[in-house]
Formats: C-alpha cells, structure tokens, sequence
C-alpha cells in the first residue's frame, strides 16, 4: 500500500514537472543556414563557460563595465562540425548583424550578468558579447545563428562600404524586374534583382574601376564597373544566376558565388 | 474673461502641437507643413519591440522616394543629428504610431521609421527637420571604421550650425575634426585615407586630427593646406 502511495506521489510530481515544463516553453536559438539545429537554453548552460568581465563601448563613447557567463561561440558550433565565412545573428525584434566568422574568436552566447540571470530589458535571456568588438554588435535577445559561406550565399565585397552576404531569401528583401531578351536565339523571360540595386545597398567605393563575377567553380568575368552599375537590365536571379542581356552567353554566369569591386 | 483666455491658451498650445514644418531639397528647396505632408499617399512599416512581452508597433507615414530622386537621402534633426541612407531603402515620414501622433518624446511629431533589415535603431531619428535628395556624384562620403557612415552634399557642410543655415547654404567650409565626430569614429582608428578624383592619399589619423585642416566646397570638395582636390570620400581604418 505504502509503495503505491510512494510511486503514485512520484508519478504525480514527474508528470507535474513536465506539464509545468510544457506550459512554459523553453527559450530556444535556432541555428539555420549552413546546418539545422537549435539550442535551448538548457543545453546553454549545460556547456563548459566562461566566466569574465568585459567593457560595453557604446557609440557614444560611454564604457559599462560588467562581469559575465557565457560560452563561446566556436565551442557552440563545434559538434555541428562547420566553418562558416560569415555569420548573422538576428534578434527577437529582427535586428540584425552580419559578421565575418574571423571576427568571433571572442563572441560569446551569455545567460549571467553581474551574477544574474540576464533579465529581457538587459537583452536576456541570451545576449551576444563579443569583448573586442562595439556594443554596437552585442545583439539583445539572440534568436538566431545563421552560418553563411559559399555553399549557400553571394558575398559581395571589395571597393565597397559594407560587405554584404546574402542568401537567397535575403535576396527577396529587394524589388524585383522582369525582362525579356535573346538567349542563345531564343526569346526568354527572366525575373531578378538588378546588380545595381545590390552595388547600391554594398555601397560601392567612389573609385570603384571594375567589377569581377565568380562562380562557385571559380568561373570568373570581369567589366568595366560603370558598364555594370549603368545597365540596370542586368540581373541576379534568386537561384544566383547572372542575367547578362546583350551579353554573349559566357558572361552569364551560373551558381554566382561572389561580387568583387575593384 | 477668464474663460476667454483659456479658450485662447488652449488654442495656442493645440496650434504649437500640430505646427511642424520641414524642408525636402532636391533641386531646390521646398517646405512643407505636416498637414500638407499627410496629403500624400500612406505606407507602414512595423517595428517589434521586445519589452516585457513582444509586441508590434505599427508606423504610418509618407513613403521618403515620393518626394524626391537621389542616390542617397540625408535625414536631418532639429537638433543636427544627421543619418544618410540609400534610396532604395523603405524609410517613412512617420507621424503616426499604433494610429495615434507620434509623441513628442519619441521624437514626434515627425520621425523616421526604416525597414526592419536595415542597419541599426539609430537610424530612425526624431524631430525631422530636413529631408535631402543627394546626388552621389556632387557629394563626399565618410565611411571605414565609423558608426556612421554619411553623404556630405556641399549644402551639408552648413549642417555643424544650423537648420536654418543649411536652408540658406551660407557656408562652403568646416574643420575636418567636426566631419570625423559626425561620423563618429571607433576608437581602433589609426589611418585616413582621401580618396581624390587623382587616387588615394593616406595619413595618420592623429595627425589629421592636430592639424584640424578646414574642407572646403569650392567646385569640389578641397582640403587646400594638404594640397588635396575633388575629395570623393574619406575612409577611416
């Protein structure tokens, strides 16, 4: 009798357990891009952490001070067994950062300020800190980790004031136009973004002289750049296809991997 | 009597609400108040904060490309805070939040509501004062290891002294330092380089800073003590 009582008690308080956990969902990072995979703050703190201080520069250029716990980034992504080129990290309210994964030798996923748990205010319950870099780039809230490379995005760089590194979702961020030209003698229709738009938004250096396409086989062709930034017919189309219209078809250069300004 | 007089309080305080006026330059410059401002067509962004729950806030506003053609449009506060963003980018003139005017603090009755994928919240600035159209190929830009990366047109250099001085473009030159706090530069900065329409020239960014050289418009934008033309841009590293 005793024992069932015991084990009906037990029962009871393992079930209550999970149902509270079930009500409460558990905040979760997701890992997307390169690899697919979450991290639930549970498994967070599971890691082996670090415990240090680390001044917070704002752009104004007031330094806050704290102390901190938190894992590294590399070590969070080791058992996904990847090396990203670039990382995004996105925010719960969608901002955004891009950074080169060179730069993320100090970038830690924290969960404890000043020896508490991170509130929503301060940027909990995860809060990207990356002690030599800006507080600028200490994403509040981390909601995401997206792991870019060649595999699957388009970099643009070189003469230009921010490197962009988009996917092919992030390419429907931009307006879309439709033309229609001769390909290899036949008619055809093509929808895209012009390279324009995206030399724009990288914007390109003011003594940008050429501009080189390369593929993810290492195909390369290389313009004038005004040639380019002048003809907004040309395009990128979101399975990272260079639209060349006018062009000889070895100018249109398929699975474009990357835009260098020169 | 009495009653006459706060009647008339009243309406001077409602009138010092509502009146907001602004300029947008292109070719010229024109001004507009925010009633005439309303006329135009409306566009939403949404923005989620996240505070103690997350929620969405809905901005309403004019569409900024409506009113003008550029390359880049330079937003300016009443208070000189300047941001440059690219054409092509959904900003509005927001005078509505969750269907209600903008309030005062923040930063109505006119602020600036950016698309959602696009840089930093420092970017949305309050109290708009001027929208300007710049043309890439008459302008400077300041970009590298800064905060903020800005479009200088030769009118912008008026923009380290008033609102009004830029309206009337009264000066053509300023000291350099005050171009570098505007943009504001990270603390790892060492080199300036000045990219010219004859190539690149660098410099040690502490020495600059001593010399505090003076920029000047002039048919293009020239730093005449270090012997530099046609400035184009300037990059800090």
């Amino acid at each position: 009798m005793k024992r069932t009582i015991v084990g009906i008690l037990v029962l009871s308080l393992v079930l209550g357990c999970i149902g509270e956990k079930k009500e409460k969902e558990e905040y979760t990072i997701n890992i997307t891009g390169l690899v697919n995979g979450e991290l639930s703050l549970t498994d967070l703190k599971a890691m082996p952490y670090e415990e240090f201080n680390a001044i917070l520069v704002k752009s104004t250029g007031t330094k806050i001070k704290n102390s901190w716990k938190g894992v590294l980034l590399t070590d969070v992504l080791k058992k996904y067994n990847v090396t990203p080129d670039y990382v995004t990290f996105v925010a719960i309210d969608g901002y955004m950062s891009t950074m080169e994964f060179n730069d993320l030798s100090k970038a830690y996923l924290c969960y404890e300020m000043d020896g508490k748990e991170i509130t929503q205010e301060e940027g909990g319950p995860i809060r990207l800190v990356i002690t030599d870099q800006p507080g600028k780039l200490w994403l509040k809230y981390l909601k995401e980790i997206k792991l870019l490379g060649k595999e699957n995005s388009i970099i643009i760089k070189g003469k230009t004031k921010v490197t962009l590194v988009l996917t092919k979702e992030d390419l429907d961020v931009f307006d879309k136009k439709t033309i229609t030209t001769e390909y290899k003698g036949e008619e055809k229709t093509f929808e895209g973004i012009p390279v324009t738009a995206l030399l724009n938004r990288a914007r390109y250096e003011e003594d940008a002289k050429k501009i080189k396409f390369t593929s993810s086989d290492g195909y390369t062709v290389e313009f004038d750049f005004d040639e380019i930034f002048s003809n907004e017919d040309i395009l990128i189309t979101k399975d990272f296809r260079l639209i060349m219209p006018g062009y000889k078809s070895k100018y249109w250069v398929k699975d474009l991997r990357e835009i260098e300004v020169l | 009597m009495k009653k006459f007089l706060s009647i008339f309080l009243l309406f001077i305080i409602l009138g010092c609400t509502e009146e907001w006026n602004f300029y947008v330059v292109d070719d010229g410059v024109k001004e507009y108040s925010l009633s005439e401002l309303k006329k135009f067509e409306i566009s939403t962004i949404y923005e989620t904060v996240v505070d103690e729950e997350i929620k969405e806030v809905k901005w309403e506003g004019t569409p900024s490309n409506i009113l003008g053609k550029g390359d880049i449009i330079n937003y300016i506060s009443e208070d000189l805070y300047m941001v440059s963003i690219p054409y092509d980018v959904d900003v509005i003139l927001a005078y509505k939040k969750d269907g209600k005017s903008v309030p005062k603090e923040e930063g109505g009755p006119l602020k600036i509501a950016v698309e959602q994928n696009y840089g930093c919240k420092c970017n949305w600035l309050k109290n708009l004062k001027i929208v300007e159209f710049i043309d890439a190929e008459n302008s400077f830009s300041i970009y590298g290891e800064v905060f903020n990366i800005l479009y200088f047109s030769p009118r912008d250099l008026n923009v380290f002294y008033s609102i009004e001085d830029i309206i009337e473009n009264r000066h053509n030159r300023v000291k350099l330092n005050r171009i570098l706090d505007k943009a504001i530069c990270k603390s790892k900065a060492e080199k300036i380089t000045f990219i010219t329409e004859k190539g690149r020239k660098d410099f040690d960014l502490r020495e600059i800073r001593d010399i505090n050289p003076e920029i000047v418009y002039d048919n293009g934008f020239n730093i005449p003590s270090l012997n530099l033309e046609n400035i184009r841009a300037i990059k800090i590293e």
